[in-house]
């Protein structure tokens, strides 16, 4: 009783299940939007008289683990889909629980780095470098937020379709990952761009 | 089936120490005094190899279906086009202007968290001297 079709099986002329295809048309419009932020970085950056030292006003230290945080709940997401293509239920609970975790701390952490600067008196309207910096972090933050509410989903009331539907389910946790792995990519530059640089 | 998942999982694993490995090299080398225009050359290096990583073995871009990665041609050209754009920008600008020179640009290190001077920093990049 599909309404929507293709939902695990392949559609001939993509190859693909349709939400595969969906999220790969919708990472390629995220692209396009941290693109944008990116380029208006760039031309801001370029265009100053002065540019602050990243490692110099920000914590690196605190960058460099939310770094780590991020790539480890990146391959806790595949376990936790593996163990799904294992039939390993108990398994995918776990690593998708620890996803959640690293994706909490990772918030925690964010918002320490925050509340240091608001204590500080500084906020976006400081100069056009906190501008920046505070637009693609709070992009990239909201983006965590977006990822968490459908990971607690998939790990608690939505993972009743692995009884009725494993396939489907399985696929859906493969979706959610390639968005989960998107959003550590674009960390992987925001990192040494701001921090570093 | 289940023998190539395993191997699989295995490939995570050695991709996850190769991006931790990345990571600490990215912090060194930002350690380094190479010079701005280096330390961007190589912090955007480890960065692109870090971003192959994850999108070759973590999205599996390594083996997918040719729909795939026409939607990422695509969306390369544009992603470079609209950079592009921005440097176009630089060398359109309105007729008379002038780019400061200041002699401070860089030399206010070791102030902490907090920046001073910022007020002729700010929004002035440019000053226009034609007409008024």
């Amino acid at each position: 009783m599909d309404t929507i079709p293709y939902t695990f099986e392949e559609r001939e002329d993509t190859g693909l299940y349709n939400a595969k295809f969906g999220i790969w048309l919708f990472l390629a419009s995220e692209v396009m939007l941290f693109g944008a932020l990116f380029s208006a970085y760039i031309l801001m950056r370029v265009g100053a008289v002065y540019w602050p030292v990243g490692s110099e006003t920000l914590n690196v230290p605190l960058g460099a683990i939310n770094t780590v945080v991020l790539i480890t709940s990146s391959v806790t997401m595949l376990l936790s889909w593996a163990a799904l293509k294992q039939n390993n239920f108990g398994k995918f609970r776990l690593m998708l629980g620890l996803t959640i975790l690293c994706a909490l701390a990772f918030m925690c952490i964010k918002s320490v780095e925050y509340s240091a600067k608001f204590s500080h008196g500084i906020f976006p309207k400081e100069n056009t470098y906190y501008a920046i910096y505070f637009t693609l972090t709070g992009l990239h933050a909201l983006h965590i937020v977006g990822g968490i509410i459908v990971l607690v989903y998939l790990w608690g009331p939505g993972a009743k379709m692995w009884k009725t539907n494993p396939i489907q389910f399985t696929n859906r946790l493969e979706v959610v990952g390639l968005y989960w792995h998107f959003v550590d990519l674009v960390w992987i530059f925001l990192f040494p761009v701001l921090y570093l640089l | 089936m289940a023998h190539d998942i395993n191997k699989e999982i295995k490939r995570f694993y050695l991709v996850f120490v190769a991006l931790m490995a990345l990571t600490f090299l990215t912090l060194k080398a930002s350690d380094l005094n190479i010079g701005v225009a280096a330390a961007v050359v190589v912090a955007l290096i480890i960065a692109t190899a870090k971003a192959s990583l994850v999108a070759s073995f973590f999205m599996h871009l390594i083996a997918e279906k040719k729909i795939i990665y026409v939607i990422l041609i695509f969306t390369g050209i544009f992603f470079v086009g609209m950079l592009l754009l921005t440097v176009a920008a630089k060398y359109d600008l309105p007729e008379g202007t002038v780019y400061f020179k200041q002699e401070f640009r860089n030399s206010n290190h070791g102030t902490g968290n907090h920046l001073e001077e910022t007020e002729a920093n700010h929004d002035k990049i440019v000053e226009d001297h034609h007409g008024s």
